[in-house]
Order: C-alpha cells, then structure tokens, then sequence
C-alpha cells in the first residue's frame, strides 16, 4: 500500500503536461503593411515557404523541402537560437494568400500553442499592395493563473515581435 | 393617457421587443462584450460589457435571460432581454466556458474547464445551487429536449457523458474522436453531434443505446454544430478552414463546404428553420447561410473576437 503512494503522488505531477488543454481565450494578432509596389512583386517576395528566413529578421534561419505543396514542414530557428516547426496548410498563389501552423510548441522559444497564421497579398490604392498578416494562437501555459512571462499577453508581445519584423521585411525588400 | 392605459401601452411595448423577431446574442472575447442583433433586420442594434473575456453564451427560449460564460474574471453575467443591462454578474469556479439552458428555462449548465464539474444555477434565484462531476475540461453542453438529459463534451478526456438530471447520476460515457468540443442533440432527441476538434470529424450519438453510429469527416478543426431538421443535415463550423461544412446525414456525405469569415466558431439554427448564422471569431462577423440553398445571404459585423459558443438567439 505505501508503495503506492510515490506513485500516485507522480502520476498527479505529471497529469497537467500530459494534458492538452490550453486557456479557453484564443488570442490574435492582425497587421497590416501598406506597400508602394505591386501586389505581384511582394508576393513574389515571400511567396515561397522557406523564403521567411530572407525577409524575417526575427527569423534568421529556414529549412524545408522545396515545391510549397501542402504539409511542407520547415524548421525556423529564432534570434533566440530556439526551433519551431511549422507546416504549410494552404499556399494559393491565384489568391496571393498562404496558411501555416506551429507543429510542435516549443515554450523556450515563443510562450504559444496552437499558432495558425494567414498571410496574404492584395492590391491597394494606386497600383500599390497591402500585405496583411492573421496570427491566432493560445498562451503555451494550460493553468488559469500563468507567471507574467507565459500570460496571454507576453504570448502577444511574442508572435507581435515577429509579425512586425516579417512586415517591415517585406516593404523595406519590395520598395528597393 | 390615464397610469393603468400607459403601463399597458409600455407593457406592450416591451412585450412586443422581446417576442419580436428574434435577436442574436453574439459574444465577443476581445471587446468583453455582447453585440445584439436584430434577426429581423439583420443588423447590429446595441453592444453590451460583460465580464472578462465571454465565449459561452445561451439565451433563454423566451429571450427574457441571457446568460454569458466569462472564463477569465471567471463568472457568468446575466442579462435582462427587455433591458439589455447586466442585472447580475455570479462566480461559478476556474473557468466557465460551455453553457446550455433546460427548455423551461429553469436551470442553467455552465462547464467548468478547470475544475471538471459543471454548475448548476436556479434562474429563479440567479444562484449556484448544485454541481455535476464531469470528465476533464467539460466544453460543449446541450440539454435533451424534454428536459431529462444533460449531454457534456468532455474536451481532454476524448469522451461525452449523459447525466441524468433528475438525479445527476451519470448513464454513460462514451469515447468519441479527439478533444470534442461542441455538442448539439436533434429536436427529437434521440441524437448527439459532437465536433471532435483535433481528430477534424464529428461522432453520431445514438442516445437510446449511447453508441457512436457514425464518425463523419469534416474540415480542420471543427468546432461547433447545428442540426437542421427539416433536411436532417449538420452544419459544421471549420475553425482552421474558414468554410463550414454541410453534412446530408442519411448518406453521411459532405454536401458543400461553404466559405466564411476566419475562424468560424459558434453556430446556430435561426427559430425561421431557413437560416444559420455562423461567427466568425477573427473577423468579428456574423455570417447568414441559406439552409437549402446554401448560399451565403447576409454578413453581420459584431465586435472582436466573437465567439457565439451556445444558443445564442431567442426568442425561438
């Protein structure tokens, strides 16, 4: 009986991890980039998958299978020496729009789970492009009452730092 | 106007605006609000603050009471249908999410993410008066229609239960796709839909033999279900597709997988039969599906973040 007890109290310690909850507040990021070019020129710029390590300073290295076919999986290591996988979900180059999602949570690297992204061009005024970045994702931390650097809004500075890099990428590549 | 001539005219008026053409509750996380639709004119009338970040919501079926699940200042407000004034904000545990009402309005169910359970209130009392043990991370609740049986989509345990509400006894628990989260039982009540989240299909019920009867596949990750009986078809809301897909349930094909706003969440029959109105949570759109045509016939902005996870029209 009291042999059992070591392992009850373990079975409890690791119940939460092996859970996959997450808070139930999804949490977005929504930017928008007004670029003097046209839309065919920027999307050109980050229409293939692995081409973010180009344009992304946040995200210095990319390595994928070539070809932007669905479930193209790429490895992005981070300014913070940290790996994340994404896979491709869509990639409609008539659209001017590709959708991609966080394989496996690494919290060492961005305090998130479950990122889904959207990117996308389209034609603004004048002949010029808005590219518009649509990032939804939870906070990596499952309980109710995170520590301030897993709280849902340091999980929003995180993917904030990267969009915001990614955008400014783009329009100082596509207005040279 | 004589008092007695003048509280009748009021009383009418008042009357008149709840039995009205029905209104849509919609809940939207990033604004801590609730934006009322006028079903009838199919356009945004008022927004109302609620508590801290609201997902669930269920209106009662004569749109007197609106009940909204806040997860994060963790408790539910009720709102007045007449007034549209928050008249009473109740803590209900860690993380109330999923809420569902019984069909004499007398009791309402609220899911307890964290704490496994789900609350019971008396809306006579507006009071907690009684919890139900549940699987873990209970989401998605919805009542059988003569009252007897509460359906709970148990989200980390892949699994619902049937719980006897005459005596919260649990009558099954049945293992179902990966992390169900919405759950919608037939006008008849004889089925349960569940939208398996990561697993992207959704579990057939049978509630007489508590048997999965068919796994159907829908897009990527599915959240929330309404039943249209009429054609005895599901329309299923596709999170990371942005579509909606409409199942035909005596074949189990896939009819049509309808386009719609980003993030599709909450979705719901309109009390007309003829139209669903789908939310979509990155747009902050309310979208309207013809039910046999299948064609999109209204867009309806709301605020940020909406949600829409429950019943969220009345009256109906």
């Amino acid at each position: 009986m009291n042999r059992l007890l070591p392992v009850c109290a373990l079975a409890f310690l690791l119940a939460p991890l092996t859970l996959q909850a997450h808070g139930p507040s999804r949490q977005m990021v929504v930017k928008e980039m007004q670029i003097s070019a046209p839309a065919a020129k920027v999307w050109e710029i980050i229409a293939d998958y692995c081409s973010i390590s180009t344009w992304n300073a946040e995200v210095p290295e990319c390595q994928a299978d070539p070809g932007n076919k669905p479930d193209t999986i790429r490895t992005l290591k981070l300014k913070n020496g940290q790996q994340i996988k994404e896979k491709l979900v869509k990639h409609e180059p008539e659209n001017r729009k590709m959708q991609f999602m966080l394989l496996e949570p690494n919290e060492a690297a961005l305090p998130i789970n479950t990122l889904g992204t959207t990117l996308s061009v389209r034609d603004g005024d004048g002949g010029n492009a808005v590219v518009e970045w649509k990032a939804a994702f939870y906070r990596s931390f499952p309980g109710p009452t995170p520590p301030p650097e897993l709280s849902d809004e340091a999980a929003v500075a995180a993917v904030t730092k990267i969009v915001d890099a990614g955008l400014a990428g783009i329009k100082s590549l596509a207005e040279k | 106007m004589k008092p007695a001539a003048l509280a009748c005219a009021l009383a009418l008026l008042f009357a008149g605006r709840v039995t009205a053409a029905p209104f849509a509750w919609i809940t939207n996380q990033a604004d801590d609000t609730v934006t009322v639709i006028d079903t009838a004119t199919a356009k945004a009338e008022s927004t109302i603050k609620v508590g801290h970040r609201p997902a669930g919501v269920v209106a009662s079926h004569d749109g007197k009471r609106i009940y909204v699940s806040n997860p994060e200042s963790r408790d539910i407000s009720i709102i007045d249908g007449e007034t549209r004034a928050v008249i009473k904000t109740v803590p209900v545990g860690e993380g109330p999410l999923g809420i569902a009402i019984s069909p004499d309005d007398s009791q309402v169910f609220i899911s307890d993410w964290y704490s496994h359970r789900v609350a019971v209130l008396d809306t006579a009392t507006a009071e907690i008066n009684d919890h139900i043990p549940a699987g873990n991370s209970p989401a998605g609740l919805a009542v059988t229609p003569d009252g007897k049986r509460l359906v709970i989509a148990n989200r980390d345990d892949n699994s619902i239960m049937v719980i006897n509400l005459a005596d919260h006894a649990p009558l099954a628990t049945i293992a179902v796709g990966t992390a169900p989260f919405g759950v919608t039982v037939d006008a008849g009540g004889r089925r349960a839909f569940v939208a398996n989240v990561q697993s992207s299909d959704v579990s057939v019920i049978d509630l007489d033999t508590y048997k999965v009867t068919a796994t159907l596949p829908v897009g990527s990750f599915p959240y929330a279900i309404a039943h249209v009986p009429d054609s005895d078809r599901l329309f299923v809301t596709n999170q990371h597709d942005n579509s909606v897909s409409v199942l035909d349930l005596a074949s189990g094909q896939t009819l049509r997988t309808v386009s719609v706003g980003d993030y599709p969440e909450g979705i719901m029959l309109h009390p007309d039969g003829r139209h669903v109105y789908v939310v979509s949570w990155f747009d902050g759109e309310v979208y309207l599906i013809d039910t046999v045509t299948l064609e999109i016939t209204g867009r309806i902005k709301s605020g940020n973040g909406s949600r829409g996870f429950g019943d969220f029209i009345a009256p109906r």
